[in-house]
């Protein structure tokens, strides 16, 4: 790709990551705000794939726009009132907000003019996937398995903290009632109030 | 603006545009939406800093890599522990969770 054609694809896609991401921070629909994310991400995307990284164009789409999009789309219309638009989404700090953050934007814009500026060098033939996946197993095994073990609690953690019935006995209760029932043979105690397991939660609540 | 340059200044706008979505927000979720806009501009800093400068080492990436995973362990918990607010304060509006105040 010639160096004009690359800076343009640049401008573009920075254009269109910069665009969204102030729509998603700006939108009074939370869930239009949810899905201006899309663009955003696909965006970086792309400026992942413009700096040859493959294996992160591909991460990504896969999981930001597939995975983190989806959990936080459901998660948003799992909760009330992000549809209404007369319901103000900002806080009464949005203009000093404003102020902090253009202050903040404009030093590091102005500290990235400062530097030296290397382009990318010569175009290269490399399996980056390749590199990777020796570095993981090889080097940074340590690393990769904590993320492993980290992943592995974070997926317990979700599924305990988004659970509906957290009160123990009552589940204890349940399971054993579920167990019985697939054993085929319930005690008569249990037989009694397996009728309406509804009614069990509403006992003991 | 083809170099390091174009990137970096990308990436700071969009994290000074996720900053901007942390302070005025008042939805928690609305919260997290601009601290995964932060973390993406995290990322394309490395990714760019890798292909600029540090093109033979793996360092880099490994950095991404990790912080994708935690971000997504971190969605996954935030968004649990949202649920579970809102199921007990009937919002989620950051100002509102206020019991712990002293």
């Amino acid at each position: 790709m010639g160096q004009s054609l690359q800076s343009v694809a640049l401008m573009g896609l920075g254009a269109v990551v910069l665009l969204s991401g102030v729509l998603v921070v700006q939108s009074r629909n939370l869930v239009h705000a949810g899905y201006w994310l899309l663009p955003c991400f696909l965006g970086v995307a792309g400026l992942y794939g413009l700096l040859d990284a493959s294996f992160f164009f591909a991460v990504q789409i896969m999981l930001y726009a597939g995975a983190i999009l989806v959990l936080i789309l459901f998660a948003l219309m799992l909760t009330r009132d992000v549809m209404n638009p007369h319901i103000p989404q900002n806080n009464r700090w949005t203009i000093p907000a404003a102020v902090l953050c253009l202050v903040v934007g404009i030093l590091l814009v102005y500290s990235v003019g400062h530097s030296e500026n290397p382009s990318p060098s010569a175009p290269f033939h490399y399996d980056i996937t390749r590199q990777i996946g020796e570095a993981l197993i090889g080097k940074y095994v340590l690393p990769f398995e904590a993320a492993t073990l980290l992943l592995l609690a974070a997926l317990v953690g979700a599924v305990v903290l988004a659970r509906t019935d957290r009160n123990l006995p009552d589940t204890a209760q349940t399971a054993g009632i579920a167990s019985d029932q697939g054993l085929g043979m319930p005690s008569p105690v249990v037989e009694k109030s397996s009728s309406d397991p509804n009614e069990i939660r509403q006992e003991h609540p | 603006m083809n170099g390091l340059d174009g990137y970096l200044t990308i990436s700071a706008l969009l994290f000074a545009v996720g900053l901007y979505g942390v302070l005025t927000r008042r939805n928690a979720i609305a919260l997290l939406m601009g601290v995964e806009l932060m973390i993406n501009a995290a990322n394309i800093n490395f990714l760019a800093f890798w292909r600029c400068l540090y093109f033979n080492s793996s360092e880099p990436q490994i950095f991404v890599l990790i912080g994708i995973t935690i971000a997504a362990a971190e969605a996954a918990i935030g968004l649990a522990l949202i649920l579970n607010v809102y199921r007990d304060f009937g919002n989620i509006e950051v100002s509102h969770i206020n019991e712990l105040n002293g």
